[in-house]
């Protein structure tokens, strides 16, 4: 009777142990990957639209420019 | 500063979205009509400028250099902001290119008048002392 209590009582523990391995092991992987993965920063360079207008686009945006500019002296 | 970069982009998009409504009324007035204003909002943003507060942006809009401006402030540079946003529309509509190129542009001629010891961010670049 003690001897199946016994038994009984070291398949239990060895149970708890084995869900706490899983419980424990799991983050280390995780943090084994982890460490492993590159980490990629992604720097999005803003776009400058202006630059790539045509010559005369440009040229006709920059007058327009300059007379709201003028024109709105409270916002410039 | 990624939080004031944040609330920054908020409003901007906010005055983006302001300023779409009427673009259809104002292409069918002047090219570059003149819009309501208040030069109080102005003097507000040309004191900060001069204490290195605010400063010009390679986006054509008014950006916070460093600290957290007042409500004031903030409101201000808001409403300046909301404005640029319209003008950008109309010169664009006028030019044929998007509100954004037309902001760049603007802020290219706007960087040529900062005066000395104010700020300036060019696209993609950190605030810069002029």
């Amino acid at each position: 009777m003690t001897a199946f209590l016994r038994t009984g009582l070291a398949a239990g523990l060895l149970g708890t142990n084995a869900a706490l391995l899983a419980v424990v092991a799991a983050p280390v992987a995780a943090v084994a990957l982890s460490g492993c993965t590159p980490t990629v920063k992604v720097e999005v360079a803003p776009i400058n639209i202006y630059a790539k207008l045509d010559a005369d686009v440009r040229i006709k945006l920059d007058k327009e420019v300059q007379q709201a500019i003028q024109q709105n002296p409270n916002l410039f | 500063m990624k939080r004031n970069f944040t609330a920054r982009l908020a409003a901007g998009l906010a005055a983006i979205s302001f300023a779409a409504a009427p673009i259809a009324a104002t292409a069918l007035l002047a090219a570059t009509p003149a819009y309501a204003q208040s030069s109080t909002a102005k003097a507000a943003v040309d004191a900060a400028k001069a204490q290195g507060i605010v400063g010009e942006q390679g986006d054509g809009y008014l950006g916070v250099v460093s600290g957290a401006p007042d409500a004031a402030l903030k409101a201000a540079i808001a409403e300046i902001n909301a404005g640029r946003a319209k003008v950008y529309q109309s010169t664009a509509a006028s030019t044929g290119v998007t509100s954004q190129a037309a902001g760049e542009a603007t802020a290219k001629q706007l960087f040529a008048k900062v005066p000395g010891g104010q700020y300036y961010k060019p696209l993609g670049g950190n605030w810069t002392r002029k």
